[in-house]
């Protein structure tokens, strides 16, 4: 009984950490947002700093050399500057960031469509150290990036967004301009893509 | 494998570090923050899509049909009545006069145009590429009910709610007129 007590105490004190980290993000954001709408070229540099290494990683994980992965990143914030009068809900930012980045990756698909886009041998991750322990679970984590990498656009972009890239159905739906029931099914179809095809390297 | 198993990698994959980019990235992405920002233009939707996906004329065709989507979603039979949305069917007969200008409005919609319905969208069926502008017969684009009818938008742009049966009609129709 104690115990239980104790472990409600320190989940109520967690949510309400949590709460407060989300809270404090989402004013920082609101702030963030006018300083730039004011013009304030500092603030849009800070902009800069949180999101553009989350938009390059974006990129690479979809599939893109690491030289059009950093021009794909460079074309999103050209986006962002031209576009980020209109976003009025601070708190939709990380998603509209996101919808950015995929509109712009959409669009440099269907500029290349018929030329390989996505090299597998390109995407070098950094995986960790082969030792007897980890040599299943590297070559298991080499092939999921392969499959992943090689699946439909519309499943890899759920994929991504939410498993790698840490959206929730909700924003990541938003970044995606489909709807979360949409969202839903694609990732229920992603993983399925995903088991059939582990599977038969198995 | 079972579903979770594969979570349970993705989980591990998403702690596996990309190599960073070259440090010179954000210092080239700074160097391109303008001096001023452009102010809210008040249409969103359409800019971003007018900037970012597709030409002004399928945007703008895109919208128009949004809005007879709309009309009919709140219940008119003929979306159509009113004189805005009567000219804008117009506007966009007169551009479809071009056949290029039409291609190029129907191949860049028909993903715009599913996602702008609002309900089930994967079962959406579009026929931008055969259908005739203003052709009243011809099936432009349909899709399922709860009900089991079928929301249809025909060529000149007209709402109405068919049956399987008078859908299977319709389309026949069409593809006779097309061997024809």
């Amino acid at each position: 009984m104690m115990e239980q007590k104790a472990i409600s105490k320190h989940l109520l004190k967690r949510q309400k950490v949590i709460g407060e980290h989300v809270e404090k993000e989402l004013i920082s954001y609101e702030s963030l947002l006018t300083r730039i709408r004011n013009g304030n070229r500092a603030a849009a540099a800070e902009l800069v700093d949180i999101f553009y290494m989350q938009i390059y990683a974006y990129m690479r994980r979809l599939g893109y050399s690491s030289e059009v992965s950093e021009d794909l990143t460079q074309q999103t914030f050209l986006q962002i500057w031209q576009h980020i009068g209109q976003l009025r809900n601070s708190k939709a930012l990380n998603s509209w960031i996101y919808k950015v980045a995929s509109n712009v990756s959409r669009l440099y698909l269907r500029k290349h469509k018929g030329k390989q886009t996505v090299n597998i041998e390109d995407v070098v991750l950094g995986y960790e150290k082969d030792n007897e322990e980890n040599v299943v679970l590297n070559e298991q984590l080499r092939q999921l990036n392969k499959i992943l990498i090689q699946m439909p656009v519309k499943f890899k972009e759920v994929i991504i967004i939410h498993y790698l890239q840490g959206l929730n159905i909700s924003e990541g739906s938003r970044a995606l301009g489909i709807l979360e029931g949409t969202f839903k099914s694609r990732l229920n179809r992603g993983l399925k893509i995903l088991r059939k095809e582990l599977g038969s390297g198995e | 494998m079972d579903d979770e198993k594969v979570k349970k990698l993705l989980h591990k994959l998403r702690g596996v570090s990309i190599p960073p980019s070259r440090k010179e990235l954000a210092y080239k992405i700074k160097e391109n923050i303008p001096e001023a920002f452009p102010r809210h233009k008040g249409l969103d939707t359409i800019s971003i899509i007018i900037d970012l996906r597709i030409s002004r004329l399928a945007a703008a065709a895109v919208v128009v049909i949004t809005m007879l989507l709309f009309a009919s979603f709140l219940g008119r039979e003929n979306a159509t009545s009113d004189n805005i949305l009567e000219d804008s069917k117009m506007l966009i007969q007169y551009w479809f006069r071009d056949n290029k200008v039409k291609d190029n409005v129907f191949r860049d919609s028909s993903n715009l145009l599913r996602n702008l319905v609002p309900e089930n969208r994967e079962n959406v069926q579009y026929f931008g590429q055969i259908v005739e502008p203003g052709d009243s017969e011809a099936v432009l684009m349909y899709w399922k009910m709860d009900d089991g009818r079928y929301q249809v938008i025909f060529g000149d742009l007209q709402v109405g709610t068919l049956t399987a049966d008078e859908l299977l009609q319709a389309q026949s129709k069409m593809l006779n007129k097309r061997v024809d």
